[in-house]
């Protein structure tokens, strides 16, 4: 399936992983970090399937998490609260172990919001939006992830016809493996320039090198993505006024506080509120076209057509 | 109108004595299609690269080519690119972006259009070579019949009045081959565009050719059509035939198949 907000412009996309990824990292803020924690997660199960998303999690998420918040208090050691005295008399704070806490979901959640980052922001959109700064490197960045799938297929090519004739870089002792090696790579370095020779004739036959180049790119700036945009920024500067309200102020050290949640008044509720859905407005926006494909398809007159079918099958 | 015309064409590869093309003197017509064929090394491709000046290899030449009666130097680089299209012989060496899309631009950007013009003309490439299934892919995932579509695809982008092919279908299997004539065949039909290829698939190509030039050791050893060709040099052309088929190993079964065919 392909995901609906990935089909956004691309600077919509950007702008909303810069703001999520930018208040994940610099918002301590135990509700704001549950919230982006578990916003990233539904939105990484409904890019990748919630299967996939649950092993990783517990495979390597869970551990790390678990491994980063028990470091901490094991050499950080300021906080009011003591807990307990280890053997060579550094004190172990409640401060600490809660600021653990907090750190390895900071950064549990920035991975999960980098996998739904990698698969929304391709290499070209990620292209076309600083290919605008300097055009010449948007066509390198092209070429460059064009050539290197290339070069490794090839490589692949001559280091098996090598293996066969037992000269790989898996055959015979060191020395000989270095021989092979560099063999193997002055192969490739003949073979790359001289197929560059064909791609430059190529280059030249299509005009490359006329003056005024343009850059041509799919992305269209339509009025879905204005009313996308505007809704971010709405959200956003209503989630910058709840900030100003010091709605998100917390402080770990030396004793805890928490501003916020006790009591949880409306304004800060507000603000969390407001900061999930900004965080879910990509599940929101497949939700809505997924049921929109439902209700397209319910239109759909599969019946009426099959047995049209049939009639006109048995007619003779 | 005559589009191409060569007069006395000689071409001397530097420190080589003798010459790769000798006295060659050839007229196509617009909208023709016309095949060159002649054994491998016999100057095919030196002369379709004397087609287009960027690609023109390095010697001493003499004799001229006319582009629409005017030398063809006198058409600038911005022209040559537009009008003559060169597809080239390797189907993965001619790709020079990761993605489709970018591919059918290439040309088109380099010419300078703006963003409106080459959607839409990438748009009418994409469907009529029926790439629309597979526009947003990267081009490493494609198959070599898919990469080679790509490349006319993107060189037809540019709406070229002159289509040049170099054995295009060398390095695809039969299947892929077939199709890819069939799409140069439905150019030259609808679109009207002068096609010039060298081919080993004869048997596809010269049903429809208008045109069939006969070369060997850098000399036309016959030019007309098909059916004139094997009316007028009969044996000594299909020989040439089965020698520019390397593969071919039943050179009497294709001979019976020439002579039906000329009946």
């Amino acid at each position: 399936m392909e995901d609906a907000f990935s089909t956004y412009h691309p600077i919509i996309n950007f702008f909303y992983f810069v703001v999520v990824l930018t208040i994940s990292v610099f918002f301590n803020h135990p509700v704001i970090l549950g919230v982006s924690l578990i916003s990233a997660i539904i939105y990484s199960m409904v890019l990748q399937g919630w299967q996939k998303v649950l092993k990783f999690n517990f495979l390597f998420m869970l551990p790390m998490l678990i491994i980063v918040a028990l470091i901490n208090p094991l050499f950080n050691h300021a906080g009011v609260t003591i807990l307990f005295y280890l053997k060579n008399g550094n004190p172990i704070t409640l401060e600490s172990i809660i600021y653990g806490i907090v750190m390895s979901v900071m950064l549990v959640q920035v991975i999960i919001w980098f996998s739904c980052y990698n698969i929304i922001m391709t290499s070209d959109k990620f292209i076309y939006l600083f290919g605008r700064i300097i055009p010449a490197l948007s066509l390198i960045f092209s070429m460059v992830l064009r050539f290197v799938p290339k070069f490794k297929a090839q490589l692949k090519v001559i280091s098996n016809g090598q293996k066969c004739i037992g000269r790989d870089i898996t055959n015979g002792n060191i020395l000989m493996r270095a021989r092979h090696g560099v063999t193997i790579l002055s192969i490739m370095v003949t073979w790359a320039l001289e197929n560059a020779i064909e791609t430059a004739d190529s280059m030249k036959a299509r005009g490359y090198g006329l003056s005024g180049r343009t850059a041509f790119s799919l992305y269209r700036f339509d009025k879905r993505d204005k009313g996308m945009l505007a809704m971010m920024l709405g959200l956003l500067l209503l989630f910058i006024v709840g900030v100003s309200m010091g709605n998100t102020f917390v402080q770990y050290n030396p004793a805890i506080v928490i501003s916020g949640i006790n009591p949880v008044t409306f304004f800060s509720f507000f603000t969390y509120f407001i900061f999930g859905a900004f965080c879910l407005m990509p599940v929101a926006v497949d939700g809505l076209s997924y049921l929109r494909w439902e209700k397209m398809k319910a239109v759909i007159p599969e019946k009426e057509f099959h047995m049209e079918m049939q009639v006109s099958v048995e007619a003779p | 109108m005559t589009v191409l015309r060569i007069n006395n064409l000689s071409f001397t590869y530097p420190e080589m004595n003798k010459p790769a093309l000798k006295n060659m003197n050839l007229a196509i017509e617009e909208g023709d299609f016309v095949v060159l064929c002649g054994k491998s090394g016999c100057g095919k491709s030196t002369l379709l690269r004397h087609f287009k000046s960027v690609l023109t290899p390095y010697g001493t030449r003499t004799g001229e080519i006319l582009y629409r009666e005017k030398p063809l130097e006198e058409a600038d680089l911005r022209t040559q690119s537009q009008e003559i299209g060169y597809v080239l012989q390797s189907p993965e060496n001619q790709i020079v972006t990761d993605k489709v899309w970018h591919e059918l631009a290439f040309g088109l950007e380099s010419l300078g259009y703006d963003t409106p013009t080459i959607r839409l003309r990438v748009a009418e490439m994409a469907s009529y070579f029926g790439i629309q299934g597979w526009f947003k892919r990267n081009v490493v995932e494609l198959s070599g019949g898919q990469k080679q579509l790509l490349n006319l695809a993107s060189i037809m982008a540019m709406h070229p009045a002159v289509l040049i092919l170099d054995e295009p279908t060398s390095q695809l299997d039969p299947i892929a081959a077939s199709d890819f004539l069939e799409t140069v065949k439905k150019i030259n039909r609808e679109l009207g565009t002068t096609i010039i290829m060298t081919e080993h698939r004869l048997e596809d190509v010269l049903p429809v050719a208008d045109q069939v030039v006969v070369m060997d050791e850098g000399e036309i050893i016959a030019t007309g059509t098909p059916r004139q060709i094997g009316k007028n040099y009969g044996p000594l052309v299909t020989i040439c035939f089965y020698r520019c088929r390397p593969r071919c190993r039943f050179l009497p079964r294709w001979n019976r198949i020439w002579n039906a065919r000329l009946r």
